[in-house]
């Protein structure tokens, strides 16, 4: 095959976008148009059912273009091409505008995205004239003309069959010509069209008439007018003549009915004025009001789960059960095969639970620490003792977790933790019976506190999670005096309900630090005032004052040392799995001459020591606040990129070591004797990695470089708010621009180790 | 007392880790498993997910020197090395530049003076990783976010001084 006619790789490019597209802002747009529903019999009038089926078919439609078969039939058949524009300038557009977007959009995402960022920028005077501009009857046609004209030109057609970007080029000016034309001739709530709507009329028609120039051109071409398609038709047994006469075809006939169908039905409309619907008129953003307390996307109110979630019963039973699945991890452990990939305790924790896990906290908050089995024997043994001596000050500090967190780091990669299922077993073990004995001996949660390692990892992620335990009405806290959610109370048939295990106060906590979601307090609380409710992600990073329990956190070296771990922990532990660090390391074990558990060590400590380095280094350049402020600020902005680390790195995993699980528990059943076939140890190793993988990564590590950067930057704001420096844009951002580097330089560690070959670990193992 | 339970837990943690196998040939994926020679013997491809380029083919069994490895594509396309000592114990490896994309036989015969029975395995290769400018859509995906962000604050900035 000539390297002319090679199919592009554009449906890598765009599928997984779309498609990550249409599940947000279908979740964005379903959450508004419940809100403004709620609203009111007005809202309900307008916002129906049908506008809603109108957003999914526009998104149906455009995925059936962009993210289907049909994209990769498009590079061969000229017709599959000409269905792709239809429904990208003609189907979709008006469908998404049919859905009225623009409120149930801006009420969907938010009112703290709203206020602090959708208000600033729709206000901006060049945005609102930018948009009054697009907004024009004109605009909406040139751009349509001109897209129509010029894609279809040979030379434009065949760049951009050639080239991916350039077919994503055309697609999208497709895609917003349609949705500039649409605009006018729906003209969706609250938009207002400054021609009278008849003149939509001779709009369409005009469109109309470029839309047959066009097809009638292509259908009465004696020959193919695309080279491309005169070169690849005859390999794919196709006439590409016959093909242009069917794309023609299809440009023309179903074209001209939307265009002429839209223009009868206004000439109909204006001939019986009693059906015009009267003007909208424009909703200043004023309209859009700081919502008043309520329950509105709290977990705990949803039917099945929430009410779970609510019984202290069903989350002791939840434990129960994971506790006796880790019992059964560490029976195969101790006494199972040692060949670490057909082990449960190989495989399950390394490969399944992280990945869960980490999905988990991201989405609905640390209901890993919730789930805990290893808090199953204290909530039994407690029913018949409960201590009340507290753990000792000096360690309630986060400078043992730290040690802890790095120790763990260090022997995983060093002493290759994963490989040894008795190791892991013995680990775990270890874990259930420290935990028990310090919970045993010291009142609420000081283990999980103070020196759980996995537990300070979970929590450091919930303070990227979307979700946060919080009081509903902070009027209801204000008027309670018993502090039920801090001390415990007593349940109607005599049982005791504690408080917070971690000594956070609702009213004055703030965030996800320090809490492992028990949701006790939602017990405790006598007013039914606590709930799981949506947050914006990584907001309570950017406010370093005090809180509950935690203290002034700008303060806390110990937890900003603690999150520094945590981001450039995710950063060398992914890198320790890519093959050109295990060759440095191989090379560097060789010249050492200690072996490679020295090496891997090494490699760990002072890949986490530079990233102290590193931070050190911004901040001294800063010269806002103080020093150790700066340090902590620093420290407390790289979470969300080491969130971003840690979710690409154990996602992948997940996705190609899945069926791992599978194999270690046929060979558990073996064992058993309850299935005769032992299956094959080939069979527990990795898949290959689907292609949408990369892609989700990538976005994954721009979202949170993104995150990392606006959390940095509301912290400079702080800082010289609260020094009564001058605010300008530019002060700020002199202050903010060496820590941002920073980032920037870890963001593209992570990204370079994205697109190294992948070593995966636990396939090995092998005796 | 805090430097003490640092030394503690420190201890714990890294005596547990010393009892596990240093396994110095970490990573790759064991495509064959059996017994050739009256021993126990794998092979391990690397990276585990091969694709076009090197891919690194260990023998691990009791090694023998000058082994052979060959690789036959499914278009006929054939590509021969010898496998080399390793640094692991019982293990021999050797690196085949793998050129295309597409259904390979690895084959290797485990001692010719001996007449054993060759191995042989298929490995599906995949196409080699796309350039990271074509990925640039989603590696880039936070200036666009930034820029928006940055806009954002700049005006909040301005109102909250007008203000």
């Amino acid at each position: 095959m000539p390297a002319e006619v090679l199919p592009s790789n554009g449906f890598l490019l765009s599928a997984p976008l779309v498609c990550a597209a249409a599940l947000l802002s279908s979740l964005v747009y379903g959450r508004g148009w419940r809100t403004l529903r709620r609203k009111g019999v007005a809202a309900r009038g307008r916002f129906t059912a049908f506008r809603m089926a109108a957003f999914f078919g526009g998104w149906s439609a455009l995925l059936l273009a962009l993210a289907s078969p049909l994209d990769a039939v498009a590079e061969r058949l000229l017709s599959a091409h000409m269905v792709q524009h239809i429904l990208l300038t003609m189907v979709a557009p008006p469908l998404f505008w049919l859905s009225l977007p623009a409120m149930p959009m801006l009420f969907g995402v938010g009112t703290a995205a709203r206020t602090a960022i959708l208000a600033p920028l729709l206000s901006a005077p060049v945005v609102r004239l930018m948009l009054r501009a697009l907004g024009h009857p004109l605009v909406g046609f040139s751009t349509i003309a001109l897209a129509t004209i010029a894609w279809h030109m040979p030379s434009a057609y065949t760049l951009a069959l050639r080239d991916p970007w350039w077919h994503q080029a055309e697609h999208a000016c497709m895609f917003v010509a349609g949705m500039l034309f649409w605009l006018c001739v729906i003209a969706p709530f609250p938009y207002a069209n400054r021609w009278p709507r008849i003149a939509m009329v001779p709009y369409l028609v005009a469109a109309d008439l470029v839309n047959t120039a066009v097809s009638a051109y292509l259908a009465f071409s004696s020959v193919p007018v695309y080279a491309w398609y005169a070169n690849i038709g005859p390999a794919y047994g196709t006439d590409p003549l016959l093909d242009q006469q069917l794309a023609a075809g299809l440009m023309w006939v179903p074209g001209s009915v939307l265009y002429l169908g839209g223009a009868i039905l206004i000439t109909i409309s204006y001939l019986f004025p009693h059906r015009v619907h009267p003007r909208a008129r424009r909703i200043p953003l004023t309209v859009l009001p700081k919502r008043p307390p309520s329950h509105e996307g709290d977990l705990l109110q949803t039917p099945l789960v929430g009410r779970a979630l609510r019984s202290s019963g069903a989350r002791l039973t939840l434990r129960c059960v994971l506790l006796a699945l880790v019992l059964c991890i560490v029976l195969d452990g101790l006494l199972g095969s040692q060949d670490a990939p057909m082990n449960l305790a190989g495989t399950v924790p390394w490969t399944h639970w992280r990945g869960v896990a980490i999905v988990a906290i991201l989405a609905v908050g640390n209901v890993a620490c919730m789930a805990c089995p290893l808090l199953a024997p204290r909530s039994l043994l407690r029913k018949w003792f409960t201590p009340t001596r507290a753990l000792p000050r000096a360690l309630r500090s986060k400078w043992i977790a730290v040690a802890l967190v790095v120790a763990w780091l260090v022997a995983y990669e060093a002493f290759d933790l994963w490989s040894s299922p008795l190791a892991i077993a013995m680990i775990v073990l270890g874990f259930i019976v420290v935990a028990t004995a310090v919970d045993m001996c010291f009142a609420g949660a000081s283990f999980c506190r103070s020196l759980c390692p996995i537990g300070q990892y979970q929590m450091l992620l919930g303070t990227v999670s979307a979700r946060s335990v919080r009081a509903i009405d902070a009027a209801v806290c204000a008027r309670c005096v018993t502090h039920d959610c801090l001390k415990g109370r007593r349940g109607q048939g005599g049982e005791f309900r504690p408080g917070c295990g971690l000594d956070l106060f609702i009213p004055k906590k703030i965030g996800n630090l320090d809490c492992t979601f028990c949701l006790d307090c939602v017990n405790a609380c006598p007013h039914q005032n606590v709930g799981v409710l949506p947050v914006l992600p990584c907001a309570e990073l950017a406010n370093a004052g005090w809180r509950s329990q935690v203290g002034t956190l700008a303060a806390r070296v110990d937890v900003a040392a603690l999150a520094l771990v945590f981001t450039f922990g995710a950063a060398v532990n992914a890198a320790g799995m890519t093959a050109p660090v295990l060759r440095v390391l191989e090379a560097s074990a060789g010249v050492i001459g200690a072996g490679g558990t020295l090496a891997q060590a090494c490699f760990v400590v002072g890949g986490i020591a530079c990233g102290f380095g590193l931070s050190s280094a911004a901040a001294g350049m800063s010269s806002v606040g103080s020093f150790r402020e700066r340090f902590a600020r620093l420290s407390f902005a790289f979470l969300p990129l080491g969130a971003a680390i840690w979710f690409a790195h154990f996602v992948f995993h997940l996705v190609t070591g899945f069926a791992t699980a599978e194999v270690a528990g046929l060979r558990v059943l073996h064992d058993l004797g309850w299935v005769s076939a032992s299956p094959d140890r080939v069979m527990s190793c990795c898949a290959p990695a689907p292609a949408w993988l990369m892609p989700v990564e990538l976005l994954t590590l721009s979202l949170g470089v993104s995150g990392a950067l606006g959390v940095y930057w509301w912290s400079i704001v702080e800082m010289r708010a609260r020094e009564a420096l001058a605010r300008s844009f530019s002060s700020v951002l002199y202050g903010w621009i060496p820590g941002a580097v920073c980032i920037l330089l870890v963001w593209a560690v992570a990204a370079w180790i994205m697109f190294q070959p992948m070593e995966m670990r636990g396939t090995f193992g092998f005796e | 007392m805090m430097h003490r339970a640092h030394t503690f837990f420190l201890c714990v943690v890294l005596s547990l880790g010393a009892w596990t196998s240093a396994a110095e040939a970490d990573g790759g994926a064991v495509v064959w498993t059996g017994e050739r020679l009256g021993a126990a013997a794998a092979i391990l491809v690397s990276p585990a997910s091969p694709r076009v380029g090197t891919i690194d083919v260990a023998w691990i069994g009791d090694p023998r020197a000058a082994m052979q490895v060959v690789a036959t594509h499914e278009s006929g396309v054939r590509i021969t090395a010898v496998c080399l000592a390793s640094d692991a114990a019982k293990e021999t490896h050797a690196q085949l530049l793998l050129s295309t994309a597409g259904a390979w036989r690895i084959e290797i015969q485990p001692n010719a003076a001996v007449n054993a029975a060759p191995v042989s395995v298929e490995l599906v290769v995949d196409e080699a990783m796309p350039n990271w400018s074509s990925f640039a859509l989603y590696l880039f995906a936070w200036v666009p976010l930034a820029a928006i962000g940055g806009f954002a604050a700049a005006r909040r900035m301005r109102g909250l001084r007008v203000g």
